[in-house]
């Protein structure tokens, strides 16, 4: 007869995670009694300070939520406006976006796959020592994660907090030869996304099959990064405009970001939730090697995260140098536009997953209300469900050390970026 | 022909409050060098360490650092360094300039002479210019003597 015993387990920092968190669980007869992610990074309280801001000054003010992912804050927040402004801009400015937010993802993941997920796969502490034994993967990490950062450079002026992005376009067209250069690179590093691929599938996975619904944008032709509908995998297909009258925002108590639920269920946004809806539109080289590798995809289980980060690289990669081949520099990056009152509403895949800004401007074109919704805020009920059902399956019974273990190596294959999705603040007033 | 610079000075922080300091220090020093053998760098993160510092005979890292020391003094430290002898309170991905450096070196790519000249911010929020006009003299003086060091 297995013993039960009451086990309080409280991880008061996760580490390997970008921003300030914590986790909270509580089991008694056996039975996970209480669970709680907690985020307790003082609100940032954003969208308050975006009022009475116009356009291309928000799209410089939003790269600052975040050092990560910067550019999913801008491209998202100048269509946005474009959208509201109804300007098209030129087939120019929407392929050099695509290769802007490719910079983005290729550094984002490049970043997550080494340096913080890898450690829990191979068993290590943290990327120092596993550097000592595994120096070729760590190198082709900050390698990859380099060139990301080059390229969102190259757009953007740098890497962190770009200030390149105006509505209508970029305010510079990089000269052909700081193309050429990074073209290069971009070829070279081919060979580093194939070891990449095959390196992640072949990792050791758990056997964890939950059941979620996968959210993503989609579209016709392209794999989504910055256009698409809004797609489920229990079926829903919606225009970004319409995305609030099917997802809901709540507060708990244990929280300063808010949580978000898809017809009152919790739902994935990310790589994996990317991929699962999908795979069709990666090419099929990238299909072949994860078939190769004996991922398949759609996949239930999360701890596959770390492959379709992986595919995500291998496509960032492959897309820029198709897009930078044959560059001509244009005579201007940008399209001209006019503002005028109404609301303006975007989508983008940012490597987190979807994110969403509504923007609400005034007669004067200035922002009278804006709203955010960022993904780590959107995968918090899920992160919370699927740390319970996977603890049950590693077992209920396994030391704190391991239960503590596992439980932050599920959290950690979202990717929380819990500095931006902290919105909220709890406001306790007692009266007499 | 240019010869590649052998000394590279890294100024590591953002464009915020005293955080800034490494940036302006390095900015200002570069305004101010007359040797070609020094590459200056800005750094916002330092997960960004270990691929800067490949194949330079030295490395300074210009950083703001928290100290009971008074605002703007120079606190210089030469690799290797314990991670509590260093105060930086902020890192992305819980991976800080120590670690950063100590990641370099586990690769095997950290020069030999590898020294951070942080510059002190105690409880004071204090902007970037005021601590670089205090703490300029020294951080003149501690890199004019790496470079001696390096030719000795």
């Amino acid at each position: 007869m297995s013993q039960t015993r009451d086990i309080s387990i409280t991880v008061p920092v996760l580490t390997r995670v970008e921003g300030e968190g914590a986790l909270q669980l509580q089991i008694k007869n056996g039975v996970i009694e209480d669970l709680q992610l907690r985020i307790y990074e003082p609100p940032r309280l954003f969208e308050k300070m975006l009022e009475d801001r116009e356009p291309n000054e928000t799209i410089d003010m939003v790269a600052r939520i975040c050092g990560i992912c910067p550019v999913a804050y801008q491209m998202t927040a100048a269509q946005a406006f474009e959208s509201l402004f109804n300007v098209e801009v030129t087939p120019w400015v929407h392929a050099m976006r695509r290769v802007f937010y490719c910079g983005e993802w290729l550094q984002s993941h490049a970043l997550h796959i080494h340096m913080l997920a890898a450690p829990d796969f191979l068993g290590y502490q943290n990327i120092i020592d596993m550097a000592a034994d595994h120096a070729a993967v760590v190198r082709r990490g900050l390698r990859l994660q380099s060139l990301g950062n080059d390229l969102i450079s190259l757009f953007g002026a740098r890497s962190v907090h770009p200030v390149g992005v105006q509505v209508g376009g970029f305010y510079h067209a990089p000269a052909p030869k700081e193309i050429a250069a990074l073209l290069s690179r971009l070829q070279a590093a081919k060979q580093d996304a194939d070891e990449l691929v095959r390196w992640t599938t072949s990792l050791p996975f758990p056997e964890d099959r939950q059941d979620f619904i996968s959210v993503s944008l989609q579209h016709p032709t392209q794999y989504p990064m910055n256009e698409g509908r809004i797609v489920s995998s229990a079926g829903l297909d919606m225009h970004s405009s319409d995305y609030l009258e099917h997802i809901r925002e709540l507060q708990v108590p244990h929280s300063t970001a808010f949580h978000a639920l898809l017809q009152d269920k919790p739902y994935l946004v990310g790589p994996l939730a990317r991929i699962n809806l999908n795979i069709e539109l990666l090419p099929a080289e990238l299909r072949s090697l994860l078939k190769a590798g004996g991922i398949a995809f759609p996949s239930q289980n999360m701890f596959h995260s770390i492959v379709a980060r992986a595919a995500e690289v291998w496509l960032a990669i492959d897309e820029a140098a198709h897009l930078l081949d044959n560059y001509n520099q244009p005579d201007n990056p940008a399209v001209s536009w006019e503002a005028c009152a109404g609301t303006g509403i975007a989508a983008t895949e940012a490597p987190r997953g979807l994110l969403w800004h509504e923007y609400q401007l005034d007669d004067r074109g200035r922002i009278s209300n804006a709203r955010i919704i960022p993904p780590t805020s959107q995968n918090q009920a899920r992160i919370e469900e699927d740390l319970k059902n996977s603890l049950e399956v590693f077992g209920l019974n396994q030391t704190d050390e391991a239960l503590r273990l596992r439980g932050e190596a599920v959290i950690r294959n979202y990717d929380p970026c819990i500095s931006c999705a902290t919105h909220f603040l709890k406001l306790d007033i007692q009266r007499n | 022909m240019m010869i590649k610079p052998d000394v590279r000075v890294i100024g590591i922080g953002s464009h915020y409050g005293s955080d800034a300091a490494g940036w302006l220090a390095c900015e200002t020093l570069k305004s101010q060098a007359i040797s070609t053998r020094i590459d200056w760098k800005l750094c916002r993160t330092p997960s960004q360490l270990p691929d800067l510092v490949i194949d330079y005979k030295a490395v300074v890292i210009l950083d703001a650092i928290l100290s009971d020391q008074p605002n703007g003094q120079v606190l210089p430290l030469q690799w290797p360094i314990h991670q509590e002898a260093y105060h930086s309170p902020c890192s992305s991905h819980g991976l800080g300039v120590i670690d950063a450096l100590q990641l370099a070196a586990t690769l095997g790519q950290l020069p030999v002479l590898t020294y951070i000249l942080g510059i002190s911010v105690n409880e004071q929020q204090l902007d970037a210019a005021t601590l670089i006009n205090s703490a300029l003299p020294q951080l003149q003086h501690e890199l004019d003597k790496i470079q001696k060091n390096i030719v000795t």
